[in-house]
């Protein structure tokens, strides 16, 4: 308990300007630069996802055996970048992480922002995606139901799950801060528009105490999804027979890997923000440290992931087995990016051991992203190059991707910062009204001198 | 009429023609029927090999040395022939059987002559002779003979040879003098790389359960060196209980596939498969339903090949069924594993999850109907639309036909009454296919033998599709 949460204990007058305050503020000359940049990408990806359902799924790299490449590699990053919101929002709620506070509504718009990046792709990836829907259990007048024994079936009511829970537990922790901001709104526009979403939120004490239980409910709720969804997501992966993806360890490795891809990501997008809009002492060292440690803990189990799969492989005795991951991957075509991996995802997390490290942010922005990188190359390892060395030699084949393939990607990158830039602009970006209450809770434990 | 009949009826020009040789209308409907003139077989032949070794020591005498000059031979291609066919696109997608090469001729040589010459696979080569020049890329076949080059005959078309044929391959043939073997040819390699559209790219067995060949005195001595490759696991889940519908299955001997690849064209002709082009073949999308794949062994004696027609497994615990989200993909109460096109949304999980890689997806809407393409279409069996899954199917519009008509005339579907197309096509009868039930036919008997395995046993598919061991008998190899 070296550094404090809130340095300097700003007065809560301070706290209600300066974190609602974001929202009313102009966009600066690199707001519309960088509103500008993710414009026009997003603009790639509807050319990109246009093209493909025009055209076919043929314009991606996807081949027989690579039967899944890029679109699903995209699908299980972004998934597993929203994970650190749930799990920042719910679980360390519940274990009663103060520190959690600056950065929790922050995280869960990552989170719902990635989600629907996510959700585009296993869409997108169907050869008749117009039919996307016969994967959801619905009353059909062909009485066909999902076949539930495969995978994508649970996957689909998993995402649908985690997303509008997602979004009803970032809601909630909206209401009491848009009804703040319908009570200073300068226009009337905003004040009708704030309004209507706060709900009628009057803040008196009963509405405080409802409002606290359904938190903690929603809480509840959501803590079980963060370990289901990316449980499941490994599932599309683990029950199938393919060298590679056949593996029991799957599930808590891909949670593992989705929590430490998540964090990354945190802090890929705060350390900038914080710096933009000065809230060093709201989101301070301890925030960045506490992320970069649990990034550590994370990071040292999917390390831990690894070894048994070799272990497994080697093991096993298993000629297709062996082959994946001791020529396969680490030779094999695309063998680049599964060094990539480990360079990425066992080299550079030791550097978090160090103090130094954790605590120089610009450093740690480098680590982050290179860590975001070496998710991506690990998704690609699991499922592009699983693939490539299957069964039967005589259908080995590489993978390729196509410029389609790389725009969407591209595409997708761009409409999450797009839409982040909007939640900047829109809605304040740290739980003001938590953060009050956070400082009446410090205040009144060590008061002032 | 001065110029004769101005509508002159087409039927009685070609019997006129003919001249007498059907006799009356009924032996010509029926010869029409029949597809082959009623006796004019040829007497069989009674032959026997001849096993002359002195004859083969003669021949290994005239090897050439490899560092001798590279002699350049002339081929005819196994697909397109002298390029009478290069206008077909099935043949130009057919693979080459040693080379799984498509759509083009290459420069086939040994790795010595590779490494002499300094060029690796789809370096492009350049063969001068006379006033003649070809430019193609280079190949490496095993077992190619030391220091020769085989360039097959037939590509290289220009606009006369028909818009599928120009351009595809070099022409290998202006290179020609007297005799087809040439030793003043110039050969340069180039700095030129192109990417050959192979449907295989590895040859190795890689120790998996595929391609199995034996010594035939290894044979003799383990007959039952393969028992552990076929049969029941051990497993939790109760039997299925026998079925009283006839279980449809299929048999074949690798040792008398010589890898013609009839069977492929064949099926394409049967099941309306369509053709995808050099650069679908280049990213491994070819939509053949049946393939040869080709495993190549090194023996004292070099490398022997074995060739095993792949296609569905029809899987009695199918690995494909049970990942397919939307009930695409079932299994039929007489054994095949059935694909449902309507169904299919084409999340490809079931071609991931085929250890055979036997699935073959619609990447784009090739079934746009050309008026060739429409008027070659098999009417029994569906055009599949962009976006959904396909596969072998036993030709099971033929199995349905044989059941119509068993119905209609009250009777039983008899053993063999049932041929699938590549069983029909195959010249060496080394595909059988029939039922379960019907004991005494070739397919069910070859099942018993002690060279039978199931291709991938271990992982407990099932497939109902075995295969009989290549035996191979060559000097020098003993138990």
């Amino acid at each position: 308990m070296s550094d404090p949460i809130l340095a300097g204990m700003p007065s809560e007058q301070e706290l209600q300007r300066r974190l609602l305050g974001t929202p009313a503020r102009r966009g600066g000359r690199g707001w519309w630069l960088a509103f500008a940049i993710s414009g026009a990408l997003t603009v790639v990806l509807v050319i990109c996802v246009t093209h493909t359902i025009s055209t076919g799924i043929g314009t991606w790299g996807t081949t027989i055996p690579v039967g899944w490449a890029l679109a699903i590699v995209h699908f299980v990053w972004w998934i597993g970048i929203g994970h650190a919101g749930t799990f920042i929002s719910a679980i360390l709620y519940l274990f009663e992480q103060r520190w959690r506070t600056s950065i929790n509504r922050f995280a869960e718009a990552m989170t719902l922002f990635a989600v629907l990046q996510a959700a585009l792709f296993p869409v997108l990836h169907l050869g008749r995606p117009w039919f996307f829907y016969w994967l959801m259990p619905y009353p059909a007048v062909m009485k066909v139901w999902p076949q539930v024994r495969s995978a994508l079936p649970w996957d689909a009511a998993a995402i649908t799950t985690y997303f509008t829970v997602s979004l009803l537990f970032w809601f909630m922790g909206l209401v009491p801060d848009l009804a703040s901001l319908r009570d200073h709104a300068p226009t009337r526009r905003r004040r009708i528009i704030y309004g209507l979403l706060a709900l009628g939120w009057r803040g008196d004490a009963t509405a405080w105490r409802h409002y606290r239980s359904a938190y903690l409910v929603l809480a509840g709720l959501a803590t079980p999804l963060v370990l289901s969804v990316h449980s499941i997501v490994s599932s599309d992966f683990a029950i199938g027979l393919t060298p590679g993806w056949h593996s029991t360890i799957f599930p808590p490795f891909f949670v593992a890997g989705a929590i430490f891809s998540g964090f990354a990501m945190v802090l890929t997008l705060v350390i900038p923000v914080r710096a933009v809009f000065g809230m060093h002492d709201v989101i301070t060292p301890r925030h960045i440290d506490n992320c970069a440690k649990l990034m550590l803990v994370t990071g040292l189990i999917v390390n831990y992931g690894y070894i048994v799969e070799m272990f497994m492989a080697w093991y096993s005795a298993d000629a297709a087995e062996r082959y994946q991951f001791f020529v396969g991957r680490p030779f094999g075509p695309n063998a680049p990016v599964f060094w990539t991996m480990l360079v990425c995802n066992v080299g550079v997390t030791q550097l978090l051991w160090l103090r130094r490290v954790r605590r120089n942010v610009a450093v740690l922005f480098v680590v982050a992203l290179l860590i975001n990188v070496g998710m991506w190359c690990e998704r690609f390892v699991i499922i592009v190059m699983s693939l490539q060395r299957e069964f039967m030699p005589s259908k080995w084949h590489g993978y390729t991707p196509t410029w389609v393939d790389v725009g969407i990607f591209a595409g997708t990158i761009g409409f999450f910062v797009l839409l982040f830039l909007v939640f900047l602009r829109l809605l304040p970006f740290v739980a003001v009204s938590e953060m009050k209450e956070l400082r009446r809770e410090l205040a009144h434990e060590e008061p002032s001198p | 009429m001065l110029a004769g009949d101005a509508a002159p009826d087409e039927r009685a020009l070609v019997r006129a023609a003919l001249g007498d040789r059907f006799g009356d209308d009924e032996t010509w409907h029926a010869t029409l029927a029949a597809g082959v003139i009623d006796g004019t077989a040829e007497a069989p032949v009674a032959v026997r090999p001849r096993s002359d070794a002195a004859l083969i020591d003669a021949l290994a005498d005239l090897l050439v040395p490899s560092d001798a000059a590279i002699e350049v031979t002339l081929a005819r291609s196994p697909a397109v022939e002298d390029g009478r066919f290069a206008n077909n696109p099935w043949l130009q997608e057919l693979p080459h059987p040693l080379t799984k090469q498509t759509w083009g001729n290459a420069a086939l040589m040994s790795a010595a002559t590779a490494e002499r010459l300094e060029v690796v696979d789809g370096q492009v080569v350049e063969i001068k002779r006379g006033g003649a020049r070809v430019a193609v890329p280079a190949l490496v076949v095993p077992g190619h003979a030391e220091a020769s080059i085989t360039i097959e005959l037939g590509y290289g078309h220009t606009a006369e040879g028909g818009p599928i044929a120009r351009g595809v391959g070099g022409n290998a043939a202006p290179l020609a003098g007297a005799g087809a073997i040439m030793r003043d040819a110039k050969i340069r390699a180039t700095s030129r790389r192109v990417e050959i559209a192979r449907t295989q790219l590895e040859f190795g067995r890689h120790d998996r359960e595929v391609g199995y060949q034996l010594a035939l005195a290894d044979y003799r001595a383990h007959p039952a060196r393969l028992a552990e490759r076929r049969g029941d696991l051990p497993t939790l889940l109760a039997a299925r209980p026998p079925s009283e519908t006839l279980q449809w299955a299929m048999t074949i001997d690798t040792t008398i596939c010589t890898g013609c690849s009839a069977c492929m064209i064949a099926c394409q002709a049967e099941n309306n498969v369509p053709v995808v082009g050099a650069e679908g073949v280049r990213r491994g999308r070819e939509m053949h339903w049946l393939r040869i794949d080709t495993y190549v062994e090194d023996t004292p004696r070099g490398p022997e090949v074995v060739h095993q027609p792949m296609l569905c497994q029809q899987c009695e615990h199918a690995p494909c069924e049970y990942v397919c989200p939307v009930f695409a993909t079932t299994h039929s109460p007489d054994g095949l594993n059935e694909m449902t096109y309507n169904r299919c949304v084409g999340t490809r999980f079931c071609s991931n999850n085929c250890p055979y890689k036997v699935r073959r997806f619609n990447w784009f809407a090739y079934d746009k109907p050309t008026t060739t393409a429409a008027l070659q279409r098999n009417p029994n069996v569906t055009v599949r639309e962009r976006g959904v899954m396909e596969k072998c199917t036993y030709c099971v519009q033929r199995i349905r036909g044989a059941e119509i008509r068993a119905r209609m005339a009250g009777g039983a579907i008899a053993p063999g009454e049932v041929v699938t197309a590549c069983q029909q096509a195959c010249p060496t009868r080394a595909i059988q296919f029939g039922a379960l039930q019907h004991e005494d036919t070739d397919m069910v008997r070859w099942r018993a033998s002690g060279r039978t395995y199931a291709t991938l046993h271990e992982l407990g598919t099932r497939p109902r599709t075995l295969y009989l061991a290549k035996i191979r008998d060559l000097d020098g190899e003993d138990a």
